[in-house]
């Protein structure tokens, strides 16, 4: 599915004009100036004042700019499939303080292999298994990196 | 005489049985990992790191740079079978690399690519050791104005040359520099954009950015791409592996013009190996007898991008061992496994780690050798990786990456930060905002805040010291007129189309 979004441009400048105004608030509450030089507001009041300017000329040429009719349409289901990736991917991380890096690894591994790829589940399952039990040999068993371990000293 | 007694007892150091062993294990691992679609260096560096923790500085360090040139070798096999360049500089590869193997020349295109990179790496690396003693000594002078300028000079040229848009450089850059400045301030301890999380307070650990970055974005990009894996066959014998007489005749110029365009375009920071692969590309097919053959499956289309993109290796780590200064993102992340070991790059480390610096220059000699023998019997079985299917290739990239982040400190917040810095590398990606301004602000930033205000210490907060002292002024000059330059030409170029628009 193919469909034209807000302006690229716009969003970036106006997220950026945000975080440069809160870098901006945040340096002026620590000392700029002191009697043995710069403080630790010195330098990110610097860059927050910058980043704060660039960012709204940024939105404000995306704005001034021409709407152009031939602009790339968006792939929607393409980003929609890598987005899902991620929050799975991300819940994953967070998840493995309780249920471990093999569960949590071989649950993100299946995943992938049966929604990304649309393998089937019992190919998922086969890949997720094998790849946790994978890392576990190669990485805790003999190269001694610890990995996070849930409930079953794994 | 200097250079040559350095060099020699680098080759002591770098022809020790383990550190050979650890080059070699570093140019396998770097060219299997490089092989891998939408992998360049910097994610196969950033991915392969923490495996080199536990090691001796010297060790770690050859290893590194075994992985570093692995994985610009291993580039070219995917561009070439795949059609699918693993980073930038790959892409020119990709327009005779492929189209050789499909006219069933896949042997020779591979053939060529190694050859082409071995003696442009060489040569770059030869660059490297003549030239890298007396920029040193140069720098020697430098104090912290220098060095502020330096740094702004440097990332200058990375904004101007890192993107399409300099507006979306400068702001990629200063996320950079906020994210360094998340923790302790250096000189007052005081807390700064910490959110009041006690994690936060020793800062974000750039290894946690890099692999998010380009590792986990750059799987994002292929599973949005919905890339699939179609590389074409490679001959198994080593004789069908070598190109023939006839075309390594017609590589002759594109060997030497990769060589020196590619390390020229390496030195700068910013510029790095894509805009090198294009330059060699752009000169080879503008002096060739038949350049309506470029895009065909020629073997100087292959030789000239392949060779730049090797030689840039060299060229990329005369600022960073010379001044401490990264040119692009890879070579940030080897500062950064450099600092992990104690060892800071700059002037001073030939006369401080003398071990180290010449040890890693002759490990890069012998890297180089080895990739070459290493590359063209097992390009067949390197081949092979890109058979493994993707739904089993991505959540290994994924493992690899969460296993990297989790070893930084053991916490598992850092896996929540991978995640973070994943989007983060995924959403530029989509905006079109460069990640190297970003990766090497947070590199630099540190270093670049510590030495603004050590110069305003000094001079008691007068910024004039800045522009006061002949080198700095030089390098402030010149970065302005490098910040100024594309926007005033674009207003003239404005100016004039308007003036011709309007009746007379």
């Amino acid at each position: 599915m193919m469909r034209a979004l807000p302006d690229r441009d716009v969003i970036a400048g106006l997220a950026l004009a945000a975080l440069g105004g809160f870098i901006t608030l945040r340096a002026t509450q620590w000392d700029l100036m002191g009697e043995d030089g710069p403080g630790p507001g010195f330098f990110p009041l610097g860059y927050g004042v910058l980043m704060l300017a660039l960012s709204i000329a940024l939105t404000g040429r995306a704005l001034l700019r021409p709407a152009m009719r031939g602009d790339a349409p968006v792939d929607v289901a393409g980003h929609a499939r890598a987005l899902l990736t991620w929050a799975v991917f991300a819940g994953t991380a967070v998840a493995m303080q309780w249920i471990g890096f093999m569960l949590g690894f071989a649950l993100l591994s299946a995943f992938i292999v049966a929604h990304v790829f649309e393998q089937g589940w019992r190919r998922a399952a086969l890949v997720g298994i094998a790849c946790a039990a994978g890392f576990w040999v190669v990485f805790q068993q003999l190269l001694g990196v610890s990995l996070p371990t849930g409930p079953w000293g794994f | 005489m200097e250079v040559l007694g350095g060099l020699g007892n680098g080759f002591a150091v770098a022809l020790q049985p383990i550190n050979l062993m650890w080059c070699f294990v570093g140019c396998f691992l770097g060219t299997i990992v490089g092989i891998l679609p939408g992998l360049g260096p910097a994610a196969t560096i950033a991915l392969l790191l923490p495996l080199t923790y536990g090691m001796d500085p010297t060790g770690g360090i050859i290893m590194l740079s075994g992985i570093y040139f692995g994985a610009k070798y291993g580039g070219s096999t995917t561009s070439i079978l795949l059609n699918i360049p693993g980073e930038a500089s790959s892409v020119v590869t990709c327009l005779d690399g492929h189209q050789m193997a499909r006219n069933g020349r896949a042997g020779a295109a591979l053939g060529i690519a190694a050859i082409a990179s071995f003696i442009a790496g060489t040569f770059g690396i030869v660059a490297l050791t003549v030239m890298a003693p007396p920029i040193a000594a140069f720098a020697l002078r430098f104090s912290s104005p220098e060095y502020f300028a330096l740094m702004v000079l440097g990332l200058s040229l990375v904004v101007v040359l890192g993107g399409n848009s300099l507006m979306k450089a400068l702001l990629s850059l200063l996320v950079g520099l906020w994210l360094t400045s998340i923790g302790t301030d250096l000189f007052t301890s005081q807390s700064r954009f910490t959110f009041g999380s006690s994690f936060l307070i020793s800062g974000i650990d750039f290894m946690i950015i890099a692999i998010g970055v380009f590792a986990i974005a750059g799987v994002l990009e292929s599973i949005k791409a919905r890339e699939e894996n179609t590389a074409l066959p490679v001959p198994g014998t080593l004789r069908e592996l070598l190109p023939s007489r006839a075309e390594l005749k017609a590589c002759r110029f594109a060997f030497a013009n990769g060589s020196i365009v590619g390390f020229l375009v390496g030195v700068l920071p910013g510029a790095g190996s894509a805009i090198a692969s294009f330059i060699a590309y752009g000169i080879e097919k503008s002096v060739s007898k038949h350049p309506e053959k470029f895009g065909t499956g020629v073997p100087e289309g292959v030789a000239a991008p392949e060779g730049a993109n090797n030689a840039d290796s060299g060229g990329a780590l005369v600022p960073l061992l010379t001044l401490g200064i990264p040119g692009g993102g890879t070579t940030a992340i080897l500062l950064s496994a450099l600092v992990l070991w104690g060892v800071k790059p700059g002037p001073l480390m030939m006369i401080e780690s003398p071990q180290v610096f010449w040890g890693l220059v002759a490990s890069l000699y012998i890297g180089n050798l080895m990739l070459l023998v290493l590359n063209l019997p097992l390009v067949p079985l390197f081949a092979q990786i890109l058979r493994i299917p993707l739904y089993v290739l991505f959540p290994i990239i994924f493992g690899l990456s969460l296993v990297g982040a989790y070893s930084v400190s053991d916490n598992v917040m850092n896996l929540v930060l991978l995640a973070g810095f994943g989007l983060v590398g995924y959403v530029m990606a989509k905006l079109d905002f460069p990640t190297a301004p970003l990766i090497l602000g947070f590199v630099l930033g540190d270093a670049m805040e510590r030495a603004v205000r050590q110069s305003l210490t000094m001079s008691q907060g007068d910024p004039a010291i800045l522009v006061e002292r002949p080198i700095s002024a030089v390098m402030l000059t010149l970065a302005a007129l490098i910040l100024l330059t594309p926007p005033a030409m674009s207003a003239w170029r404005r100016h004039t189309k308007h003036q011709k628009g309007s009746p007379s």
